[in-house]
């Protein structure tokens, strides 16, 4: 060993072992003995020692009697004893020198079972501390490993090797291509022969499982082995690279080494409906050899360059949805993202552990931590989400969308006019209980008697049903539940209004027979009545008048309820309506009295409403003038004209939490009304606050023109908040519109009680213009954002209305309600794919010390590894897109010295089950020595030669004597090189999970070839917010498609594939594990999966054959293994069928080495 | 079958042997014994570097030697999901009796997972001193804290997240992110088990289902499958177990018959093969699994008073089925499984109703959760001692994460606190009666001889006899450990 080199490996080997150690890598000290005079570093000199030999119990993570060496303002202060560990300029009165110079050796530090402070680094501690304990702010900046020269192999150029010259007439015979030359070179170094070339029957079985990953028809191997051309191997490997079944396999390959799946992963695990695009991108990338540097590019930059799907490359990785409002916890959550993203890139195209340098330099890489941040500002503008693919249906689907809603603001500008204005009269709704709500006491109802009981109405959408909408001026139910009690001419329940002057006053009641359990079956009263006590003191006679006598067995017009009885089950219990009650006057303390009739049948209670009376009116109206209930979709309030500056909404009132508004709409008056509210036409925004950490929910989504949760804004007070539009200039005004998710989705945070207000002055005397007071109540509560229904009921003010005037409203409503169902429609046939949502980063990109988002230290511009000339000459303000392309176009250069190498050693490890690099995603100092590095580096330049062809490569190496070896054992094989590596055989080897999957649906007939497109599910459906994923029990031909379609959930897997170690898309899977357990065994035996398919299989030979038990042997040895049976295998399966039946030979025959290996 | 030497097929990724062969991995290990050898200088300070189990690729579970002699062989964890609050059980903090109802001091614009804080709230289960020890302990779990005298606390854990997933991982897998081994396939990779018809690691779920972050807590991650957790309950058996509807045991028995005919023909064209004849193994193993699974699920041979103690006949469906998966836990410890996993609390059916995480109503959900495990998982401890398995049984008791002192604002329940928090240790090689570290006086931040996940894991591996700096496994680039690069022995809770 040269001593160059041995001075190399002994820094590399020191190092290594401190990492596994699990100390700092920094522990390497300076050892130069610095004069007095030279300043010491706080970064090179001292902090490296304090990290190991304090930190341990005085750093980030431990901080034994208070005390955090890490910390400066820690070492200032000191710990538990109160005495500063450092006074500046002071070593002698610093605690830290006292304790670790200290006589007495229980007191001094490090303690004594720890590795002791040197008196070298103690003359250094003293001297910073003198020379003032400069400690710097910003750490320096971190620099690339000077330890690690660029000498290793990988990070060489590529230069193609000499091939070998093979001396023996029979190497010479042998040798197909220069593969061999470079294979059968080493074999003889290491006295090691190749094998002979295996059958024809095994070569093309070989050939079809790797390229295609499905057995070969028994008429192809009959076709192949008596094929007298002499370029039939030629012709059949170019035929099977040619399969569309190709790309089926080999995308499988690339699906794993950057760890995709179709769902978020960590706790939600969320699935992402769109994200099979990328699948059928990759395996058509493969089918069309797209050149391996296109490849590359399309999947970082893609956009840029017409293959939009192929940027699912970036977001393929998992992603924590768990929201939260600490940011501490989101930013951690971007930074994993992020993580993601930077070392799936390293490790996939240049097979470089990036990933290791996000909290100090690389250990063993030349790749600085700076390197990694700078990666980082690459990707800052990716995130996680669908995009629309731009494509020509996409741009007709936007033709359509701008029409249809074009046409629905016409109709909704003519609806408009039919709106009632909001808040022209006062209004009062009381309710005897109001759902939802907590039942607890309330000022505007007494109970003057012990309750009887609360009723439901009678469940359905009929009229006075408990779900009944309503209809065009016909109210919906707003009762929901009434009360009930047993008392002939006692008072039983008061309403106090707390209103003044003169009012219209309406009243419901439940109607129809009394509670179920009742025996009697006894009707509701027929006279309960109903008294104003003007001053509310019921002691006081003289001010009380009975004001309605009401037969509660019908509804407010009048009409009978109906009184037959619904077998033994109960009753109908119909809510009234509102009956008019007169025209009152009201003081403050007036209540009105409920009183039970004459006799004891029950008196119910239910929701009244009072309407200030204006004064013109003389008798009373037949309705109240009440506006529709809030919905999750649009709501409208429409208002004479008024000056507006500033217009203010103010939520008083949430369904749930925090409340959302996702735009905020302000009409001029006119016949062409404009939206005055959106910042492009110069309004700005304010609010009482809003719900941090989340880019969905800013602000500025307000006034921003787009609909739906995404674009929201969310308060950050719980049921509270007003948000806020200054109008570039003073306009006339006269409609609002709002919602909560005008997509409709979203049924949470749902404002239900609200004021709106404007102001013409900058001091903001505000009027009141509308309010949530004359709808009808917000009823339905839905809980969680699955359930975004929140109907407000058909029903729609018309009072006043001439009957041709309702006709056509009528007709506009059902014009406004079949133009939104076109345009939901055009909205989710949006071609969506999961490849990423790209923004201009809204911050600058820095280096993080330790990794630590709240450390940060300077700007760091996009770029690459510094190291393999990876500055890509950018600034801060380089667009988004062309960070992407110039990093890809760094990674796919000829000139860099990983990409190719890297990506010929994947070919090859698919081929022969071990790579000429055994860790093929890594190509770093301790990633695996290449087996035949001049032979790596031969395949590189044919690469880069081929113009970066793949399927080029691959045919190299299938028609190299190499891959045509038999794969029969030599005992000298076995002991000179067990693994293999040399490659003296070809190395058999069990098949990966989804060649056995499909092989067996192959071999059993039952396997649907349908390529491309949305994968089947092995799951059965559910809409949990945690998804749950219990395999489905039963399968059926949508089940039947290749493995590579099958939906891929993160961290579950295929209930009896799984088990043969597919990889689970948590981390990237460049290799995967190759076991033989005991639930393997199990789950082929007796899952219903094989049980179901020994069964097809053994029904396809009865239907392919004859009833001959013989031939139906024969043909069941050649679909599953290609070949004949000899007499033994031919006698005991026949023994077997005859005893037990076909399908359990078939189920045998399954389970054999033979089928599960390739030979 | 005599084992020769290994085939290429007999895997590089099981065998010690291909890894000090594989220049990549062995020249760390080789190499640097060499030369530091040759140079004089194998100090004392220099630490070994990662030595691999040496692994029989015909029987991956086979029992293994640890690095050095254990003080237990065999490990049950008491996983409680959803973040179990450590103030309302082991974690007694008077102040917060004092200041009920008051801010917490500094921390007036503490914003945590779900958002802005309440007030300091005492809690609502009355703590009591108890056993001799006079360890205080709440209501909440009355059963297990007359069993303080046996138990170790850890007062100060710490952990790196705070939602479900990730914290969840962390606890199970050392790696907060997805895709890393759990706990018990580290073991099971390192130790094997005693057991020839068993699993290594078993983990059994909650009758209510799968905790937060699902089959990834008991997940063989990167290592061979053979290491994953088999999931099992009382009441869901392992998948594909049973012999099929409609095949006889006849049928079966021929198949096995004509299998073993074909793949001893197809052997004989490859000889020596240690990856067929390991596949040949597995079937015998998947045979005696048949019998032995349903045998140590089959509770019907317990006694009616064990039945009664851990409270399996209770007429509350989900109280009986925890208490019938203790009874299980305790039968495949007996049977010399290496690990059991024991979940308490499920997440599929929302936030705080099947587990832990009392965000809103603390008190109701804590009232319906704690009788379910209370009872079961004392007489678990109770069973466990007096059969004298604890003897070299570590019983682990563990959760993601704790919450907070105070309220949420506008809510009866606690926040996730990853700050600080409870575990504890029984049973082999920890101190009895012993209480580590502590949190400040709120319970909010540990405070006292601070304890990471790394740190807990650390000591789990030092009390199965292995060096968690030496255990490891090559991966993407790095020997991956359980405790990542970081973690320290707790020794002051060694026994």
């Amino acid at each position: 060993m040269k001593k160059e080199k041995f001075q190399f490996l002994r820094i590399f080997l020191i190092a290594l072992t401190i990492a596994l150690s699990g100390i700092n890598c920094l522990t390497v000290a300076k050892q130069n003995n610095p004069d007095q005079d030279t300043k010491i570093s706080f970064n090179s000199d001292i902090e490296p020692m304090l990290a190991a030999k304090c930190y341990q119990c005085h750093g980030p993570n431990t901080q034994k009697s208070g005390l955090n060496l890490h910390d400066q303002q820690s070492a200032l202060h000191g710990g538990g004893s109160m005495k500063p560990a450092i006074v500046p300029g002071k070593s002698s009165e610093s605690y830290l020198i006292q304790r670790i110079t200290n006589e007495n050796k229980t007191e001094r530090m490090p303690p004594a079972n720890r590795e002791p402070v040197t008196p070298e680094e103690i003359r250094l501690l003293r001297m910073w501390i003198d020379q003032g304990a400069d400690w710097p702010e910003k750490a320096d900046p971190p620099v690339g490993n000077q330890l690690f020269k660029q000498d290793h192999w990988a990070f060489q150029p590529v230069v193609r090797p000499k091939v070998p010259i093979l001396n023996k007439a029979a190497d010479k015979a042998q040798a197909r291509n220069p593969i061999d030359n470079f294979i059968l070179h080493k074999l003889h170094k290491r006295g090691l022969s190749s094998s002979a070339e295996a059958d024809r029957t095994t070569l093309i079985r070989r050939w079809s499982q790797t390229l295609t990953g499905l057995p070969p028809s028994p008429e192809d191997v009959e076709q192949f082995v008596t094929d007298q051309n002499p370029d039939a191997y030629e012709r059949l490997v170019e035929q099977l690279l040619a399969s569309p079944h190709y790309g089926e396999r080999w995308g499988q390959h690339w699906l794993d080494i950057v760890r995709f799946a179709e769902t978020s992963g960590f706790e939600v695990n969320t699935p992402r409906p769109n994200a099979w695009h990328y699948r059928d991108y990759v395996i058509q990338a493969f089918n069309k050899d797209t050149p391996y540097n296109q490849f590359i590019l399309e999947q970082l930059a893609g956009d840029t360059v017409g293959a939009d799907i192929a940027t699912g490359f970036l977001v393929a990785g998992p992603k924590d949805l768990v929201g939260s409002p600490d940011i501490r916890l989101t930013l951690a959550q971007r930074m994993d993202e992020l993580h993601d993203m930077i070392n799936t890139t390293g490790m996939t195209f240049m097979g470089l552990t990036t990933g290791c340098a996000r909290c100090h330099d690389h250990k063993f890489d030349p790749i600085s931590q700076r390197d990694y941040y700078a990666m980082q500002a690459v990707f800052s503008g990716v995130k996680h989400g669908d995009r629309v693919l731009n494509s020509a249906e996409y741009e007709a689907n936007q033709k359509k969308t701008k029409e249809t809603k074009e046409k629905l603001n016409q109709v909704k500008n003519q609806l408009s006019k039919f709106e009632p204005l909001a808040f022209t009269r006062k209004t009062l709704i009381i309710d005897d209980q109001l759902p939802g709500k907590e039942k607890t006491s309330r000022t505007d109802v007494t109970t003057m008697m012990k309750i009887g009981g609360t009723s439901s109405y009678t469940s359905g959408k009929k009229h006075g049903e408990r779900s009944d909408p309503g209809d065009l001026g016909r109210l919906p139910n707003i009762g929901k539940e009434y009360t009930w009690w047993k008392a002939a001419q006692k008072d039983v329940f008061t309403w106090n209004p707390r209103l003044s002057g003169r009012h219209q006053i309406w009243l419901s009641w439940g109607c129809g027979l009394s509670g179920r359990s009742n025996t009697t079956k006894a009707l509701h009263t027929t006279d309960a009545e109903y008294h104003l006590d003007l001053d509310g003191d019921l002691e006081t006679q003289d001010d009380r008048k009975l004001i309605a006598i009401i037969n509660q067995q019908k509804l407010a017009d009048g009409s009978e309820a109906p009184t037959e009885l619904v077998g033994a089950s109960g009753s109908k219990n119909l809510w009234s309506g509102l009956y008019a009650a007169g025209i009152h006057e009201l003081h403050p303390t007036s209540r009105i009295i409920l009183r039970g009739g004459s006799s004891n049948a029950p008196v119910t209670a239910d929701t009244i409403v009072f309407q200030q009376a204006i004064d013109s009116l003389n008798s009373q109206e037949a309705t109240p003038q009440l506006r529709p209930a809030v919905q999750t979709r649009q709501n409208s309030e429409r208002f004479k004209p008024i000056e507006a500056k500033f217009v203010r909404f103010t939520v008083l009132e949430t369904n749930s939490g925090q409340p959302c508004i996702d735009e905020l709409e302000i009409y001029t008056e006119g016949s062409i009304p404009h939206n005055v509210a959106l910042a492009s036409a110069g309004a700005k925004a304010m609010a009482s606050s809003t719900l941090p950490g989340y880019d969905i929910h800013k602000l500025q989504h307000i006034n921003d023109g787009l609909y739906g949760n995404s674009h929201s804004w969310i308060s950050n007070e719980t049921g509270r908040g007003w948000v806020e539009i200054e109008l570039a200039q003073k306009s006339a005004i006269s409609r609002i519109t709002w919602g909560r998710d005008q997509k409709g989705n979203f049924g949470d945070r749902i404002p239900t009680q609200y004021k709106i207000e404007v102001a013409v002055d900058a001091m903001r005397n505000w009027s009141l213009i509308s309010s949530a007071e004359d709808r009808i109540p917000f009823v339905s509560a839905p809980k969680t954002n699955s359930s975004p229904k929140n109907n407000g009921g058909l029903f729609y003010p018309i009072r006043d209305l001439p009957k041709d005037a309702i006709m056509a409203l009528k007709d506009l409503i059902d014009q406004a309600k079949a133009l939104d169902e076109k345009l939901d429609k055009l909205v989710t046939d949006v071609p969506m794919i999961y490849a990423g949502q790209f923004d201009e980063p809204e911050e600058l990109t820095h280096w993080l010390y330790r990794g630590d988002p709240f450390q940060k230290r300077d700007v760091v511009k996009p770029g690459g590894i510094s190291t393999f000339k990876g500055n890509l000459n950018l600034d801060n303000d380089t667009l988004e897109s062309q960070r992407r392309l110039k990093l890809a176009q760094w990674i796919s250069d000829e000139k860099n010295p990983l990409t190719a190498r890297v990506m010929v050693n994947r070919i090859w490890h698919y081929h022969f089950g071990e790579g000429i690099v055994n860790s093929p995603s890594d190509f770093g100092i301790n990633g695996g020595q290449p087996s035949h590095p001049k032979l790596l580096d031969w395949l590189a330049s044919e690469f880069k030669d081929s113009g970066w062809s793949i399927k080029s490569i691959q045919r190299l190496i299938l028609l190299s004597s190499t891959y045509m070896q038999s794969s029969s054992p030599t005992k000298n094989g076995l002991e000179v090189d067990a693994d293999c590596r040399l490659l003296w055989r070809f190395p058999p080897r069990r098949l990966a999970a989804e060649v056995i999957r499909d092989s067996i649906l192959q071999v059993s007939g039952a396997i649907d070839l349908t390529m491309g497109g949305v994968g089947y599910e092995v799951f059965e459906p559910n809409t949990n917010y945690v998804r749950v994923y219990n395999p489905k029990k039963e399968f059926g031909p949508s089940e039947w498609r290749r493995m590579v379609y099958q939906r891929k959930i993160r961290m579950e897997g295929d209930a009896t594939f799984e088990a043969f170690d597919c990889p689970d898309g948590g981390q990237v899977c460049p290799k995967r594990t190759r076991s033989i357990t005991a639930l393997q065994a199990l789950n082929l035996l007796n899952s219903h999966f094989i049980v179901q398919q020994a069964d097809l299989f053994s029904q396809r030979l009865l239907q392919e054959t004859s009833q001959n038990i013989s031939d139906q042997v024969h043909y069941g040895f050649q679909l599953a293994y290609g070949r004949k049976p000899d007499q033994e295998e031919l006698q005991k399966s026949i023994a077997l069928v005859e005893s037990h039946g076909l399908p359990i030979f078939c189920r045998a025959i399954f389970n054999t080495n033979e089928f599960m290996f390739i030979n | 079958m005599p084992k020769h030497s290994i085939s290429h097929s007999g895997r590089r990724l099981l065998s010690r042997r291909t890894f000090l062969q594989d220049t990549s991995n062995g020249l760390g290990a080789i190499a640097m014994t060499y030369l530091l050898n040759s140079q004089g200088s194998l100090s004392a300070q220099t630490k070994q570097v990662a030595i691999q189990p040496d692994i029989d690729t015909q029987k991956p579970l086979a029992a293994r030697t640890p690095h050095f002699v254990p003080k237990a062989k065999k490990v049950l964890v008491i996983f409680c999901s959803g973040g179990f609050s450590h103030v309302d059980s082991w974690d007694y903090k008077p102040e917060l009796i004092r200041r009920h109802n008051q801010p917490m001091p500094g921390a007036s614009d503490l914003i945590t997972f779900q958002g802005e804080q309440g007030n300091l709230i005492q809690s609502p289960y009355t703590f009591k001193p108890r056993g001799e020890s006079g360890k205080y302990i709440s209501d909440l779990v009355p059963n297990l804290a007359e069993l303080a005298d046996g138990m170790c606390f850890i007062h100060s854990m710490t952990a790196l997240k705070n939602t479900h997933g990730p914290a969840e991982n962390q606890m199970n897998t050392g790696f907060a992110l997805d895709g890393f081994p759990s706990m018990g396939a580290w073991i099971s990779y390192a130790l094997g088990t005693e057991n020839d018809n068993l699993p290594a690691f078993v983990c059994i779920p909650d009758p209510r289902g799968v905790p937060q972050s699902g089959p990834n807590n008991w997940s063989n991650g990167f290592l061979p499958a053979v290491f994953q957790g088999a999931p099992f309950s009382a009441s869901k058996p392992i998948y594909n177990l049973a012999r099929p509807k409609g095949i006889s045991r006849d049928d079966d028995l021929a198949t096995h018959g004509f299998l073993q005919f074909m793949n001893d023909k197809h052997l004989e064209k490859f000889p020596d093969d240690t990856e067929l004849s390991a596949r040949v193994s597995s079937y015998e193993l998947a045979a005696k699994m048949q019998l032995s699974v349903p045998d140590i699920s089959d509770l019907s041979k317990e006694s009616p008073s064990i039945i009664k103690q851990y409270g399996a006949d209770d007429p509350d469906p989900i109280r009986a089925s925890f208490a019938r998966n203790c009874i299980l836990a305790r039968r495949l410890l007996e049977k010399g499984v290496r690990f059991v996993q024991l979940f308490n609390g499920a997440y599929a059916m929302g936030e705080g109703v099947g587990n832990w995480d009392g965000h809103k109503t603390l008190k109701a959900q804590y009232d319906i959760h704690a009788p379910i495990l209370d009872k079961p998982a004392a007489a678990l401890l109770r069973d466990l001692k007096s059969r004298g398995m604890l003897e070299d049984t570590l019983v682990v008791w563990a959760t993601e994460f704790g919450r907070m002192p105070t309220f949420q604002m506008g809510a009866s329940g606690r926040d996730h606190n990853p700050y600080g928090f409870t575990t504890w240790m029984t049973g082999a090689g920890v101190k009895p009666a012993f209480s580590y570290g502590a949190t400040d006086d709120f319970g909010y931040q540990a405070a006292e001889n601070i304890v990471t996940v790394y740190d807990f894991h650390a000591t789990i591996l030092h009390l199965l006899g292995l060096d968690h700096t030496q255990l490891s496994f090559y991966h993407n680039g790095i020997q991956r450990r359980l405790t990542d690069v970081h973690g320290h022995v707790i020794k002051d809770i060694l026994a």
